[in-house]
């Protein structure tokens, strides 16, 4: 390789790496406070903490309600991924192989999904008139409901790559259309389905503002609000504040360690498909 | 044969729709016309059974307060300059990422995290980190530029200011990485001709790079307006919109109108937010499409 080459290679990765310390560098100051007592943390320097404070974490998980939050967002988030990923689905199925007007309209409905914010006042209105504002319900359905455009979009993406073949062979089998489906297209759709249940998981167990419009009750309480609250009761134990936010940061982070790859690409592609 | 096209496509039940189109239908489309409808009429939490029409009232008195104004201009504020940000930066990383670097998985990981971390711990760190007596501002006053070091939260002008910060030090990542996969379909003869004919790297950068790169330009300035229009959470939990209303943003009026048991208003301005997302949107949209190349 060319020196003057090498030089460029070598100053990018340096730029590079500096540019990284400004993501990490907030980070460590967390995590380096959450084991800290409350005037070291104060400080907010990247100095090793006198004494690890595991402590913290104890008064965290008791005072925070960190296990009701997790247990909340749990249920909440895999009854509610769990709905959408097989209702998307199947729709997206029919919508991917039959061309007629009514399904280009409800396709682009559901498109307008993915911008259009959703009318939040007129929601709670009709859960009200449904009696379950305030519940696990009203909140999962939200949720199921916020979804179905990426989702949508993600498996008729995938689905239109399914040679059709497959389905005009099985009605000549005599098969019918839901069996094709369930027998014969949905094993082809795992790839696409880690993607999307990735997706709506990541982004439902995040959600701040679903719980902070829907849930009045703090037993209800997702991670997120739990969170929030701690903060306003805490906030001058930044110590215990950081330990709260890595508490809750955990699950999410050692998903994308693990499965970063999948998370990367189809946060990315159901964009790029656009 | 053609007869049997049609006979095929008319043996899908259609029943496989159902659950995802009902559910749509009562808790998105139907919210969205109940909502549009009652953004013309008066209705209050404490009265919820005398509902009035009020025609443009609610925005009249929307679009003639200041504070609506503040909100309307920060949320175009905020949208422009962290659609452009977001995007720069992420151009200029993957750039960078896409050279032959050793550390690029590390690089990919680190800035990508920022992205699938809850805006509720991001909006918290820095809370933390931008106090007045916070790290940034002593890092600022350490390397000479404490001039610099404002009260990044409680200051009505920077306000807005660091929360467009903190938006572009979430989501640069998600832009580099697809402007990362955007480059890597220009095929590496299109560079080595043009160092043959002896561009420079800017050069380069704007007569081969860009066009070829256009759909992931569009791609990444959409999705960064309709975020950006939309923008709440990091906002309500950075400053609430505040000091006073100097850093509220749309959605926060929508909020605010929302708890404040106002929610005709709080339709009117729901309604006013989709406007401009819908038109913004799809007009930028349009406008970056008719820029791509065919290669």
């Amino acid at each position: 390789m060319k020196s003057s080459k090498r030089i460029g290679n070598i100053t990018r990765e340096i730029l590079a790496l500096g540019l990284s310390l400004i993501i990490l560098l907030p980070l460590m100051i967390m995590f380096l406070g959450s084991f800290k007592t409350s005037a070291e943390a104060d400080l907010m320097s990247l100095e090793l903490p006198a004494k690890w404070m595991f402590s913290n974490y104890l008064v965290v998980i008791e005072k925070g309600k960190i296990l009701r939050g997790l247990l909340n967002s749990l249920f909440v988030a895999s009854t509610a991924t769990t709905i959408n990923i097989v209702i998307c689905a199947m729709c997206a199925f029919i919508l991917a192989r039959v061309n007629n007007k009514m399904t280009k309209i409800l396709f682009s409905l559901f498109m307008l999904g993915l911008f259009m914010p959703p009318f939040l006042i007129a929601l709670i209105y009709i859960f009200k008139m449904l009696q379950i504002n305030g519940t696990y319900l009203a909140l999962i359905i939200y949720y199921v409901v916020g979804s179905i455009p990426m989702s949508m979009f993600i498996f008729m993406g995938f689905i239109k790559t399914i040679p059709k073949e497959i389905d005009e062979a099985a009605f000549v089998e005599g098969a019918s259309s839901h069996q094709i489906f369930f027998v014969a297209i949905l094993p082809l759709l795992k790839p696409v389905t880690v993607t999307a249940v990735l997706l709506t998981t990541i982004t439902i167990w995040n959600d701040f503002t679903g719980p902070l419009y829907l849930l009045s009750n703090s037993k209800y309480w997702t991670l997120p609000l739990a969170v929030y609250n701690f903060f306003g009761l805490y906030s001058r134990d930044w110590n215990l504040v950081f330990a709260d936010l890595i508490l809750t940061m955990i699950p999410i982070v050692i998903l994308y360690f693990v499965l970063q790859k999948n998370i990367v690409e189809g946060m990315t592609s159901g964009a790029v498909k656009g | 044969m053609s007869s049997s096209k049609t006979s095929i496509q008319s043996r899908y039940s259609y029943w496989m729709i159902v659950p995802a189109g009902l559910l749509f239908l009562l808790f998105f489309l139907i919210p969205s016309v109940i909502g549009i409808g009652f953004s013309f009429t008066d209705w209050n939490v404490n009265r919820m059974t005398e509902i009035h029409f009020n025609g443009l009232e609610n925005f009249r008195l929307l679009l003639g307060n200041v504070g609506f104004n503040k909100a309307l201009t920060n949320t175009l504020l905020f949208t422009f300059v962290t659609s452009i940000l977001k995007a720069t930066l992420g151009l200029a990383l993957a750039l960078i990422m896409n050279t032959s670097i050793k550390s690029k998985n590390y690089l990919r990981t680190i800035f990508f995290m920022p992205v699938i971390l809850s805006t509720i711990v991001i909006g918290l760190i820095f809370t933390a980190i931008l106090q007045v007596d916070g790290p940034l501002n002593s890092f600022l006053h350490l390397i000479g530029l404490g001039a610099f070091a404002k009260n990044w939260l409680g200051d009505p002008v920077f306000a807005i200011w660091a929360c467009i910060g903190v938006e572009v030090w979430k989501y640069s990542g998600f832009c580099m990485v697809i402007f990362l996969a955007g480059l890597q379909t220009i095929p590496k003869e299109f560079y080595e001709a043009s160092s043959i004919d002896g561009a420079s790297g800017f050069q380069t950068l704007k007569k081969i790079t860009i066009p070829l790169i256009m759909p992931s330009i569009t791609i990444n300035i959409v999705m960064n307006i309709i975020g950006g229009l939309k923008i709440f959470e990091l906002v309500y939990i950075l400053t609430n919109g505040g000091p006073g209303f100097s850093s509220q943003v749309l959605n926060g009026v929508v909020f605010n109108k929302f708890a404040g048991g106002t929610w005709g208003l709080g339709s009117a301005a729901n309604l006013i937010m989709t406007i401009f997302v819908g038109v913004i949107s799809l007009s930028t949209m349009k406008f970056l499409k008719k820029r791509e190349v065919e290669m």
